[in-house]
């Protein structure tokens, strides 16, 4: 595959016998991966995670719900006889290894679904408000304009306010503001691909808009979109961090590494397990997902340093 | 580009009002604020009494009608918890958020931006390496926790810096750092790669064939390509500050809008919302406005048809 | 040569004396770190805890609480009720305010005038509108005239109704008021920054002096910021201090914790009404037993908490010192539930505000998880405080089809007196209780109008046993306790309310 000046993908390439040969994306970038160690160590973090999720109930020890006031902040590998809490416990006895593991289902839950609707919304925006222009893309532009004059904090808790606080709600306040970026950067990227050669032809040969939309724009767009994702997905987990602090978050019993974090920093110097630990998930969790964003980058379209 | 200028500024004005509406309509909904006026001792005629007093008892137009009146003289009502005029007490915490987020921006330009550089020019060694490590770190790490971490390590363990508060350039730095930190390793990042771009062009090749000045030539040429994307990434960043910066206020006790903001929702502090999200949303679409405008004088080859 | 000897002993001595006079100004400046927020110097117009804690700074009430929790004159000199509906105040005499004008029984009328003025709209309306009118006797002489004969005015004296002066208040518009308080305390207002600090300092015309001379409060909501700012000096003294940071405070080596029953009850109140499982009282009683108090107060609290019978504690007026918690007894909880033919368990859900309470949404938690083990399914609901106390007020409003639910509340007994209580969780007429009984109501407003004080005493205490061993209104909680960081060079005792004045802290 080349890419020349004006931005053009072009799946022909010469290989090494000298025949013109079609290469995926795909292809090179799964060869990129085995010499670029950190965007190795990425992908792997975020499959330990992803596994961590989905795996929950079999690879937790113990139950994260289960409290025994008895054992309230117990260091890490304390005993009581019947079985070790590797990770020690919490202020209400419960399994702190348990809870993390448990918890990577609120962060990763937040940060793909936030990041799927986020996208998927934003990509739609970005298409059709580049591609159609005119006074779509005045509506929708001006609605990107609403929704960035809005100050988010004021958004999250009055929507927490009216709707009650729940995994649900986080996702969609979360998602209410972060689709603009991909809205706006795919637009840009349509702006420019409208007017390149290829697409002018089809419209020659009289293909519809859908069918020039999905078959010969979208593919080159979704490069971008992926970027920004798995980029975000990192955000989100700390925006999730945050918004657990200012008492916002998704609320308990569910653990989740940003309210663990939040409500062990009275701990801090009694019970060091009960920061570090949830600290540590999530700073690891993020540089993975930043690592693989930066390798997407470097991959996909390297054009797109920008973000 | 005159005409732009006005139909934008129209929009604007449109944009802000569309945006105390949805306030408005957000606001009441949550439950109104009479309940939590009165104390928990009084009983249901003192609630329909104050009810009626504060105008309540209107339907939801009519109520917004009379908000709308008197926000074009200025007056966006009496603060429900402070008895005082809401938007003096609004304008009166904003000279410190906007120190703060003017302090948090230059941080992160006058740091970002020339670290950023820097990397580029040693792309591949030691010191490039180190300096995406740290920003990938410090994007990692949730504000609040950095912001108390720091206060522990700077106030605490050195006690070089005071522990929270307003005050002299003291006071002002952990703060305005900490607030700075995610936008400063943004910003590192982008003026790397973006110099890292400018390094690789062919006529760069040229010139420094030619032996010009290699870092100047790079210098000029990568500020001027980057521009667009930078001051987009500013432009948000700004106002992203702007609004976010409650964080940091609530840690360092910072007396800033955010902090007044957030404790106003809670106690259902209508006309203190409102006229900060009017002072914000304002803020907001300034920026905005700006922005696009920069824009459209960057690059003429964007069209606005 | 004498003449000197007798010149350089007089000079001596005068040296030595402190200059002044006897009552010498008092020195020095302290710093506090305070969590509440403080909205208003207006004294009449709204009521909170952190304005309770800050205007008796600068203005006087006439009567007050000392730190030990009993109640005297303050203002006044004397007080005494001349007859069921008359209390005469004598005030103390010559004194004035910070601007110079006089201290009387004009003052007082107007001072009460003001709070009852509808026009003022006053949150603490409701605290006096018992009072029929004031009248002013002779210059130092006033009288208060209720409309019925009402034991807990003196209380109430005791915390609102500061007094000021009328011409200064009358000429000034609301808002310069806000922020221009002119009153008798022990300190005027030197600045306030909002948000930011108070600066206090010495009322020259005070009769109450202050311990120090001047006192800096600066607001900080963040709790380990307000830890970091004492143990690096950036403050004196804090409040509010988060029990597990206790610590760190203890082993600074700088700065030393104090902590003090306060009587800040908290509890769970219940929608009762007929279609829901808590109708019946060995349910509730079930409920009650099911909690292991001791375990919350000791592991979630860390000991900074101390389980009541029902509402109150020894401070109060009307405390049954017979009455002791509920035991912790699961088994007989499960038997009562049986007998109630709940054998199977119930669920509903339980409110609880955010960040309002101390550690109340752990303790909410772990008493979730208590009921559980009788099977019994409480669904925790941490709700912002606007939107739960909505549901709460509108509780009346459900009707059958829709379920009961739960909450969880603290209530701060600042008139130390069980009434107090009862008003706020257990009449029919309460602002947040689920319970109605009509035998409960007839006995507390029968108690409420005993002048008698050992009388109304005996019939407090009647009316908490009913309460605990017989009707079982709440699941009965604990007593907060109140947690402050002191730097070395404070000193300071702990109000058995558990408030802190800045007026009453002093250096060593």
């Amino acid at each position: 595959m080349t890419v020349d000046r004006e931005g053009i993908q072009s799946p022909l390439y010469l290989d090494d016998d000298g025949l013109l040969r079609e290469s995926s994306r795909w292809q090179k970038a799964v060869a990129s991966l085995r010499k670029d160690k950190s965007a190795l160590f990425g992908v792997l973090i975020l499959l330990v995670v992803v596994l961590c999720a989905v795996l929950a109930p079999i690879i937790s020890p113990a139950n994260p719900h289960e409290q025994l006031l008895s054992r309230s902040l117990k260091p890490p590998l304390w005993s009581d006889g019947q079985r070790i809490y590797i990770l020690g416990t919490d202020h209400l006895g419960r399994d702190f290894l348990s809870r993390l593991i448990y918890g990577t289902r609120v962060s990763l839950a937040v940060g793909f679904f936030a990041v799927f609707l986020t996208g998927s919304v934003g990509l739609l925006v970005g298409l059709v408000s580049g591609y159609f222009g005119g006074k779509v893309d005045f509506v929708f532009m001006r609605l990107v304009d609403l929704v960035l004059s809005f100050p988010f904090i004021l958004l999250a808790l009055a929507t927490i306010a009216i709707v009650g606080p729940s995994l649900t709600v986080l996702i969609l306040v979360m998602s209410m503001r972060i689709w603009v970026i991909y809205a706006r950067v795919v637009r840009g990227e349509v702006l420019s691909l409208r007017e390149q050669e290829f697409v002018q032809g089809a419209r020659s040969i009289g293909s519809s808009h859908i069918r020039i939309i999905f078959r010969h724009i979208l593919p080159n767009v979704l490069a971008p979109v992926i970027i920004i994702a798995s980029i975000y997905l990192g955000r989100m987990i700390i925006i999730e961090a945050g918004l657990s602090f200012l008492g916002l978050g998704v609320p308990p019993p569910t653990p989740t590494w940003g309210g663990l974090l939040s409500d062990g920093k009275v701990h801090l110097y009694t019970a060091w397990w009960v920061v570090t630990f949830p600290g540590l998930a999530i700073t690891i969790t993020v540089l993975g997902s930043n690592l693989v964003g930066d390798w997407l980058r470097n991959v996909l379209d390297p054009r797109l340093k920008s973000l | 580009m005159g005409s732009y200028v006005i139909k934008r500024v129209i929009q604007a004005f449109f944009l802000i009002k569309l945006v105390m509406v949805i306030v408005f309509l957000l606001l009441h909904m949550t439950g109104d604020p009479v309940l939590i006026m009165l104390d928990t001792d009084a009983t249901s005629e003192d609630i329909a009494e104050m009810r009626k007093v504060m105008g309540f008892d209107q339907p939801l137009w009519v109520q917004y009608i009379r908000f709308f009146k008197s926000a074009l003289k200025g007056d966006f009502g009496e603060s429900i918890e402070h008895g005082e005029p809401a938007m003096a007490l609004v304008l009166e915490r904003f000279p410190a958020t906007l120190e703060m987020a003017l302090g948090a921006f230059m941080f992160a330009v006058v740091i970002g931006i020339p670290f950023g550089c820097l990397a580029a020019f040693k792309e591949g060694s030691l010191y490039d390496k180190i300096c995406i490590g740290i920003t990938v770190l410090i994007q990692a790490v949730p504000d609040f926790w950095l912001a108390i971490m720091s206060i522990m390590f700077f106030s605490v363990f050195l006690g070089v810096l005071p522990s929270f508060g307003r005050g002299g350039w003291q006071h002002f730095i952990m703060p305005a750092f900490a607030a700075s930190t995610y936008h400063m390793a943004r910003l590192a990042r982008l003026m790397r790669s973006q110099m890292l771009e400018v390094m690789r062009q062919d006529y760069i090749r040229t010139a420094r064939a030619k032996g010009l000045n290699e870092k100047v030539i790079l210098m000029v040429h990568a500020l001027k390509n980057s521009a667009i994307p930078i001051v987009t990434v500013l432009g948000l960043d700004l106002g992203i500050l702007l609004g976010g910066t409650v964080i940091i206020e609530v840690v360092f006790a910072w007396p800033g809008v955010g902090r007044l903001v957030i404790e106003a929702i809670s106690n259902r502090d209508f006309p203190i919302v409102q006229s900060a999200v009017f002072l914000m949303a304002s803020g907001f679409v300034l920026i905005n406005l700006m922005v696009d405008l920069l824009y459209a004088y960057l690059d003429p080859r964007i069209s606005y048809a | 040569m004498k003449r000197k000897l007798v010149l350089a002993l007089v000079l001596a001595v005068s040296f030595m004396w402190p200059a002044g006079s006897v009552n010498a100004a008092s020195k020095g400046k302290i710093v506090l770190g305070m969590g509440g927020k403080l909205t208003t110097f207006d004294p009449h117009r709204f009521s909170s805890l952190p304005i309770s804690m800050h205007h008796p700074n600068i203005f006087d009430t006439l009567l007050s609480r000392r730190p030990d929790g009993s109640m005297g004159p303050h203002l006044a000199k004397s007080y005494k009720m001349t007859s069921p509906k008359v209390w005469e105040f004598k005030l103390r005499e010559g004194l004035k305010f910070s601007n110079g004008a006089p201290i009387n029984a004009e003052a007082v009328k107007f001072s009460f005038e003001r709070i009852l003025d509808r026009k003022l709209k006053s949150k603490q309306y409701s605290y006096f509108k018992t009072i029929a009118k004031i009248e002013v006797v002779n210059e130092y002489t006033a009288r208060i005239h209720t409309k019925k004969p009402d034991p807990m005015l003196p209380p109430t004296l005791a915390i609102y109704g500061f007094i000021v002066p009328p011409k200064y208040y009358k000429k000034h518009e609301l808002k310069f008021l806000a922020r221009n308080p002119i009153g008798s305390g022990p300190y005027v207002l030197k600045k306030w920054r909002k948000g930011e600090e108070v600066i206090y300092e010495e009322n020259p015309n005070a009769w109450n002096k202050p311990k120090v001379k001047t006192a800096v409060v600066k607001f900080i909501p963040e709790s380990t910021t307000r830890v970091s700012a004492l143990i690096s000096g950036d403050v004196d003294m804090i409040d509010n201090l988060p029990p597990g940071l206790r610590g760190r405070v203890s082993s600074s080596g700088n700065a030393r914790v104090i902590s003090k029953q306060s009587p800040r009850t908290h509890y769970i109140l219940m929608v009762i009404k007929e279609s829901v499982p808590w109708n019946d009282v060995r349910v509730r009683l079930a409920m009650n037993l099911a909690i292991d108090r001791s375990s919350i107060t000791k592991n979630i609290m860390m000991g900074l908490a101390k389980p009541v019978a029902i509402l109150d504690g020894p401070v109060s007026f009307g405390h049954n010192p017979a009455l002791k918690p509920y035991p912790y007894n699961p088994t007989k909880a499960k038997k009562l539930l049986a007998d109630a033919g709940h054998s199977k368990g119930f669920s509903f859900d339980i409110y609880i505000p955010r960040g309002r309470f101390m550690m109340g949404k752990e303790a909410l938690t772990a008493i979730a998880g208590m009921w559980a083990r009788i099977g019994i399914k409480a669904n925790v609901k941490v709700m912002e405080w606007g939107s739960m106390k909505k549901i709460v007020t509108n509780r009346n409003k459900f009707n059958a089809d829709v379920p009961g639910f739960l909450y969880y509340l603290a209530r701060m007994n600042t008139a130390f007196s069980t009434q107090h209580m009862f008003n706020g969780a257990i009449s029919s007429k309460s602002i947040y209780g689920g319970f109605r009984d009509k035998e409960v109501d007839d006995m507390i407003g029968e108690a409420r109008q005993t002048m008698d004080n050992a009388a109304r005493e005996k019939k407090y205490q009647e009316i908490g046993r009913v309460l605990r061993d017989v009707k079982v209104p709440i699941i009965s909680l604990y007593q907060e306790y109140r947690v402050f960081g002191l730097s070395k060079k404070i000193s300071w005792t702990a109000r058995a309310d558990g408030k802190l004045i800045a007026s009453e802290v002093g250096l060593k």
